[in-house]
């Protein structure tokens, strides 16, 4: 299994925010994490990835556990984040944000992020701080397949992009996780655009697990649309 | 003409020595986020520990001051500072504050408050137009601008140099993307460290070595910092430039009490115009501009 939660509680010094967390996600798989806002969704991603505080449980990779409050460790194992607020390292340029995924690699990319995101390499040289919302979520999401991940964690793909950037890369994020069998948890507002991405689904509320399974069942489900509604 | 030339002259001296110690307080504000209220008196340990070692050869005895500020600065950010990171920045300042004191009052004890002195290396005067320069002054400000294009091209144009820009931006992402904050942190401040005490090393012979003398640099070295771009490294380089420009400038024609008050009261008044500092980059400047 590449990637296994049991029983997490995380959250940030004495705040516990989510509890009893357990899933599993192998090679290829997508889970989307959906939830009204304030439910922990992002707690739990910076829980999984070592950047909040794990009070309980374990999380590990490929059967090991790996140490709470430490995000180096998932990075050597191939694992990467996309924060809610992109991320980028905005006084570097676009192609030195890309360079430096490169150099933390876990494997060479098979993904050609250029041909992905050919708006990019005309602003290679620009400080990715002066770049739009859409063009640093671009980066964002490029900059994470550089380092030639196993499993990609996005928290927000589409908060605060216009509906043609969040189709290009919803579109982008289907066709390398199909291809690459890149795993993906994927949080979004937008629960149709995640169960379009996604293989599987996860709705939290109040911290915990209230329903989960395939996309296609839950998404046709009315009691399970209600958990979502804000 | 001559009088202008020796004054360009004492201009790139003085300009050389505050480049490397805003260069180092920059990289330590950039990174740790921390104003270091000690660098002062690490330029002190740095006069002090050539001071200590006259009798060995200079080269020598400078060597072995870098060593030794590579060290204390490991010693201080380990020992102390890593302690006080996320309590805030009050707490930084303190500590700092507190190191300061402690490397004063340890210099005062062992070797008293008595000035001190030691022989430059290189004796004799260099003709430059119709002036005669020390040769030691020019020999040194080569040899800063050298290192100091060096260290820049580090920063800018190496693996090494974007690992550290990246955890000057972000250091939580710089995290996740494999940078370890700690050992990046106890590096930079080791290497910023040991910056200010070469500085302090290489003034030694052109001062008179006493425990406070490092404070002087310290209000102009702070200035060309907070006149920079926050996290920018090259900005401080040029910042300490700009400063030492217009005291030179002042100090030409106003007594040096009059020149120091109306260049700190300058500074004060461009970082109320301009607090988010000058950007001496030409790109960002105009993006700022449209």
């Amino acid at each position: 299994m590449l990637f296994a939660v049991r029983d997490i509680a995380g959250g940030y010094g004495a705040i516990h925010i989510v509890k009893n967390i357990s899933f599993d996600l192998d090679a290829g798989e997508t889970l989307a994490v959906l939830g009204r806002n304030g439910m922990g969704k992002t707690t739990l991603l910076r829980t999984l990835v070592g950047l909040a505080d794990r009070f309980a449980g374990e999380v590990k990779v490929d059967g090991e556990p790996l140490p709470a409050r430490n995000p180096r460790p998932f990075a050597r194992l191939g694992i990467t984040y996309v924060p809610d607020d992109r991320g980028v390292f905005p006084r570097l340029t676009v192609a030195e944000n890309i360079r430096l995924a490169r150099l933390s690699a876990y494997a060479q990319t098979e993904v050609d992020v250029d041909a992905l995101f050919p708006e990019l390499k005309w602003r290679a040289r620009q400080p990715a701080g002066t770049l739009s919302g859409g063009q640093q979520q671009q980066l964002a999401i490029a900059r994470a397949l550089a380092t030639g991940p196993r499993l990609l964690i996005v928290d927000e793909l589409s908060q605060g992009l216009q509906p043609s950037i969040v189709e290009a890369l919803a579109e982008a994020l289907i066709a390398v996780t199909r291809h690459n069998r890149l795993a993906l948890i994927l949080v979004d507002q937008n629960p149709k655009l995640a169960m379009r991405i996604c293989d599987r689904v996860m709705v939290m509320q109040r911290g915990e697990v209230v329903a989960a399974g395939p996309s296609a069942t839950l998404g046709a489900d009315e009691r399970f649309l209600d958990l979502l509604i804000v | 003409m001559s009088a202008w030339l020796q004054i360009f002259l004492d201009f790139v001296w003085t300009s050389a020595g505050l480049a490397l110690v805003a260069f180092s307080l920059g990289l330590i504000l950039g990174e740790l986020k921390i104003v270091n209220i000690a660098q002062g008196d690490l330029m002190m340990v740095g006069a002090y520990s050539m001071y200590a070692m006259r009798t060995l050869p200079f080269l020598v005895a400078l060597v072995l001051t870098f060593v030794v500020g590579l060290l204390l600065g490991f010693v201080l950010e380990r020992g102390a500072l890593r302690w006080v990171y996320d309590k805030g920045f009050m707490a930084t300042l303190l500590a700092t504050w507190g190191v300061g004191i402690v490397l004063e009052q340890g210099a005062a004890t062992i070797f008293t408050v008595s000035q001190k002195g030691i022989d430059s290396p290189i004796k004799g005067l260099i003709e430059i137009g119709d002036v005669a320069y020390p040769a030691y002054r020019v020999v040194v400000a080569a040899g800063i601008i050298v290192m100091l294009a060096g260290l820049l091209l580090l920063v800018y144009r190496t693996s090494l140099g974007l690992r550290l820009r990246a955890s000057i931006d972000n250091v939580e992402m710089a995290a996740v993307l494999g940078i370890s904050p700690q050992r990046t942190f106890a590096m930079v401040f080791a290497v910023a460290t040991a910056l200010a005490v070469l500085a302090g090393a290489l003034i030694a012979p052109t001062i008179a070595i006493n425990p406070t003398l490092g404070l002087s640099f310290l209000a102009p070295a702070f200035f060309a910092v907070l006149i920079s771009k926050p996290g920018s490294l090259g900005g401080p380089v040029l910042g300490a430039v700009a400063v030492e420009f217009t005291f030179t400038l002042l100090q030409a024609y106003l007594n040096i009490t009059v020149a120091e008050s109306i260049l700190f009261g300058l500074l004060a008044l461009l970082i109320v115009v301009k607090p988010q500092g000058i950007s001496w980059s030409w790109t960002t400047a105009r993006e700022e501009a449209s």
